[in-house]
């Protein structure tokens, strides 16, 4: 028989309990029965084998003569490989494990030597989890958003069937349980997963991430260094090169003429004013623009400060109109007693209401809103008048920056006329002089040049890493692409090498429910958590048990036919007669399980406990330890 | 020129001209004075300077009131007549705002804001109860904004002798000297 990996089987289980063995057994290859009567003891062993090969019982989860105990050790074939496991009991959930690479014999009689110890969760140091991964050759899984790894605990929720999970789920029970967990765990145990589609995964992540790095410092380079028109190249830099190089020699060869003729012509060449005189212009020029500026400047602070008064003046009169208005409200029209052009007495109006100055007939509203208007009329002006203000004080900036750099300029420009006016020069020497600043010009730009090699160079680089990445990246796609097709395609397969061993079991149980003896097809959901067949998912409640229980079976035997499984071949089950099954069903179930297990292609174990073993099974080849009762309980914690 | 400057007084708009803002300046004068009290005659001056502050440099100095001067020529300086004040002749205008002043001196008895004390004696005092709430605060803002313009008009110069050549009309120039009633 072929070792089909991974594979897990469990040698051997010692119970410690103060020192002493409360209960010690060895298993073998193929089905395993634990039986004994109810209540005898036979889960707490189940569950400290699930505890012992890295399952987390929460606290609710122990049961009271378990807690009795000390520690569980366990000798375990990963792969083949010895290797001891070894667990202390605590009512808390994530407790540690210490793992001795080898048998558990060796293991018990090295004391404290050889052991190490692992945590739960991974942390700084690996966790278990890390470990029996590694040993069994399964890929450590990464799924969801937050970097989560697929822990050992997740897988044995799928190869352990407890009395304590809902008989309608997949998955043993377990709080803050989500689908994706629960898809990631039955698509691994599938063998949709490989090392190298996660290290792809990985991968890519890395690889983008470094090529968003040089993506970001290509682009800055070519934006600090680049010119416009000009690509960042090597050859142009060369190019610049020899033009800058050639333009200097040129002036180089200039000067070195002139110098000559300098000095032969040292006695001859005139003095020039030539120098004074482009200067004294300059200077001339310069002045008359600061003339031009200060005028402005003047014209516009005039105007301005006029308007302050002007924008004074109408606040006031808005002023005196709003106050004004509040005695219109408060009083009536106003009875003038005498006429303001002749100072006749008025006498009364016969109309009421009336003027009494002109007699027309009017009434307060009018003399409201007169002065509402005048009011809008000022408000309308002094608003212009203090956005024309801010338009000035604008300008007036304006004006005063442009004034100080053009005296600025005036001022330099006055310098140099002094010193033109200090050493007249001769028109060769003025020749000289502006040569030697045009080669000062042409040396700066090859010093930025220089500067700029660096920058091609290291965008060379770049560029070369960009490329390279880019290859990285198109081969990790690739990688995950071929992967993703070849997981989907594996996914469909073992689904159905699964579906065809489920449907063997029901339509080979006893006639009980019919939809089982009809079965056609048999659909299961991860991430659902849920088994369905011929489209139905309820049943009577020992039906649904027996439906787990072949579903949990399955899984086991299918991975056990096909190398393509990432299963451990391994399953513990304790559920085999749960919810009232009768004898027989269950006889017959462990039967089924028994020639399958036995005619699988790769070696395989299955651990079960039951209280009515098959007469068949009752052979010591198949059975562990005693048969339990009331009296002889399977952990004998008397002798402790 | 006179008359050109006098239309263009009267066109744009002028709080001296304004009965109902006259109402107003009386009551921000009687607010400011001692006990709410101002003679007639008197607040139609301290109401004509409380127009135009920058005439009072034109005022002659009584000297039997300490600081009446210092504090002629600060205010003086404090309000001082800007390019848009377009005047003409102030005794010309003093005596355009007579009937304006006293239409609002009686609208304002008629609103019962104030009570004339004593007919021969033409005493105007303020009589706070009848002010308006709302107006009485726009009038004590408008104290707030000039308050010492305000008690100078209000307090100080009503303390000149209402006749003769040293009384209010011959020092503040804005009339004929007026003489005892015989």
């Amino acid at each position: 028989m072929t070792l089909y990996s991974p594979n897990l089987e469990v040698v051997d289980l010692s119970i410690f309990r103060r020192g002493n063995t409360v209960f010690s057994e060895t298993f073998h290859s193929g089905l395993n029965i634990i039986r004994g009567e109810n209540s005898s003891g036979k889960s707490t062993i189940m569950d400290f084998i699930f505890f012992g090969l890295g399952g987390d019982l929460l606290d609710h989860q122990w049961r009271e003569s378990a807690l009795l105990c000390d520690t569980v050790t366990m000798g375990v074939k990963l792969n083949g490989k010895d290797v001891t496991l070894q667990r202390d009991v605590e009512q808390k959930s994530s407790q540690p494990m210490r793992i001795f690479f080898g048998p558990s014999d060796e293991a018990l009689k090295s004391g404290a030597s050889g052991w190490e110890r692992y945590s739960f969760r991974r942390g700084k140091s690996e966790s278990f989890s890390q470990v029996m991964f590694r040993l069994l050759g399964l890929p450590e899984v990464q799924y969801g958003e937050a970097n989560t790894k697929i822990t050992i605990n997740q897988v044995l929720r799928l190869l352990y069937s407890d009395q304590l999970s809902s008989v309608e789920k997949i998955f043993r029970s377990q709080p803050f349980d989500d689908a994706i967990t629960r898809q990631t765990v039955g698509h691994l145990l599938l063998g949709a997963f490989s090392e190298e589609y996660y290290a792809a995964k990985l991968n890519l992540k890395a690889y983008e991430a470094e090529m968003k790095d040089v993506s970001a410092r290509i682009k800055t380079l070519i934006r600090i260094h680049g010119r416009e028109g000009h690509p960042l190249t090597e050859d142009w830099l060369n190019e610049e090169y020899r033009t800058l190089q050639k333009e200097l020699d040129d002036l180089n060869g200039q000067i070195e003429k002139t110098e000559e003729q300098v000095f032969s012509a040292q006695f001859e060449d005139r003095l020039s004013l030539n120098d004074q005189e482009a200067t004294y212009a300059r200077v001339k020029s310069l002045q008359a623009d600061i003339g031009k500026i200060k005028e402005e400047l003047d014209f516009l602070e005039l105007e301005a400060s006029d308007s302050v008064e002007f924008i004074a003046s109408l606040t006031k009169k808005l002023d005196a109109l709003h106050e004004s208005k509040m005695v219109v409200d408060e009083l009536n029209s106003l009875q003038f007693e005498f006429c303001p052009a002749c100072f006749a007495p008025i006498h009364g109006s016969e109309v009421e209401g009336a003027c009494s100055l002109c007699k027309q007939a009017s009434d307060q509203s009018h003399v409201k809103e007169r002065a509402l208007r005048l009011i809008n009329e000022y408000a309308r002006q002094r608003q212009s008048s203090i956005d024309l203000q801010a338009d000035r004080q604008r300008r007036i900036s304006d004006l005063k920056t442009q004034l100080t750099k053009v005296t600025e300029l005036w001022e330099q420009a006055g310098r140099h006329y002094t010193v033109s006016l200090r050493s007249p020069t001769t028109e060769l020497r003025t020749r000289l002089r502006s040569l030697n600043r045009e080669v000062g010009y042409a040396q700066r730009k090859l010093e930025e040049l220089a500067a700029r090699k660096s920058a091609v160079a290291e965008l060379k680089e770049a560029q070369r890493q960009r490329d390279a990445l880019q290859r990285k990246i198109d081969d990790a796609r690739s990688i995950i692409e071929t992967t993703e097709r070849r997981d989907r395609d594996q996914i469909s397969k073992a689904r159905r090498y699964i579906e065809l061993e489920v449907l063997e079991f029901l339509r080979n149980d006893l006639e009980r429910q019919s939809t089982f003896k009809n079965a056609d097809t048999v659909d299961f959901d991860f991430d659902g958590d849920r088994i369905s067949v011929n489209g139905e998912s309820f049943f009577s409640a020992s039906s649904m048990a027996y439906l787990r229980n072949s579903f949990i079976a399955s899984f086991a035997v299918a991975a056990a036919n096909q190398a393509s499984f990432s299963h451990p071949r391994f399953l513990l089950m304790d559920t085999v007669e749960d919810k009232g099954m009768e004898p027989d069903r269950s006889k017959n179930f462990q039967r089924l399980l028994y020639n399958k297990s036995s005619s699988s292609k790769s070696p395989n174990q299955m651990i079960i406990a039951t209280s009515m073993i098959a007469p068949e099974l009752d052979v010591p080849e198949i059975t562990v330890g005693d048969f339990y009762t009331h009296q002889n309980r399977t952990l004998r914690l008397s002798n402790a | 020129m006179l008359r050109q400057v006098e239309l263009v007084f009267s066109i744009s708009y002028t709080p001296a001209y304004d009965p109902y803002h006259t109402v107003f300046r009386f009551l921000v004068l009687l607010a400011s004075a001692d006990e709410g009290r101002i003679p007639a005659k008197a607040a139609r001056v301290a109401d004509f300077f409380y127009c135009f502050p920058w005439m009072l440099a034109d005022v002659r100095a009584p000297r039997n009131i300490q600081g009446f001067a210092r504090t002629r020529n600060r205010l003086v300086r404090k309000y001082p007549k800007t390019s848009y004040d377009q005047f003409p002749n102030a005794r010309v205008i003093f005596e355009r705002m007579e009937l304006i002043q006293s239409t609002a001196m009686s609208a304002l008895a008629g609103a019962d804001m104030i009570e004339l004390l004593d007919v021969s004696s033409e005493v105007l005092k303020l009589k706070r109860s009848g002010v308006p709430a709302e107006l009485w605060r726009a009038v004590e803002n408008a104290v707030d904004k000039t308050p010492d313009l305000l008690s100078f008009l209000a307090v100080s110069l009503p303390q000149i002798g209402q006749t003769g050549s040293d009384g209010l009309f011959a020092r503040t120039g804005l009339g004929e000297f007026s003489y005892d009633v015989v």
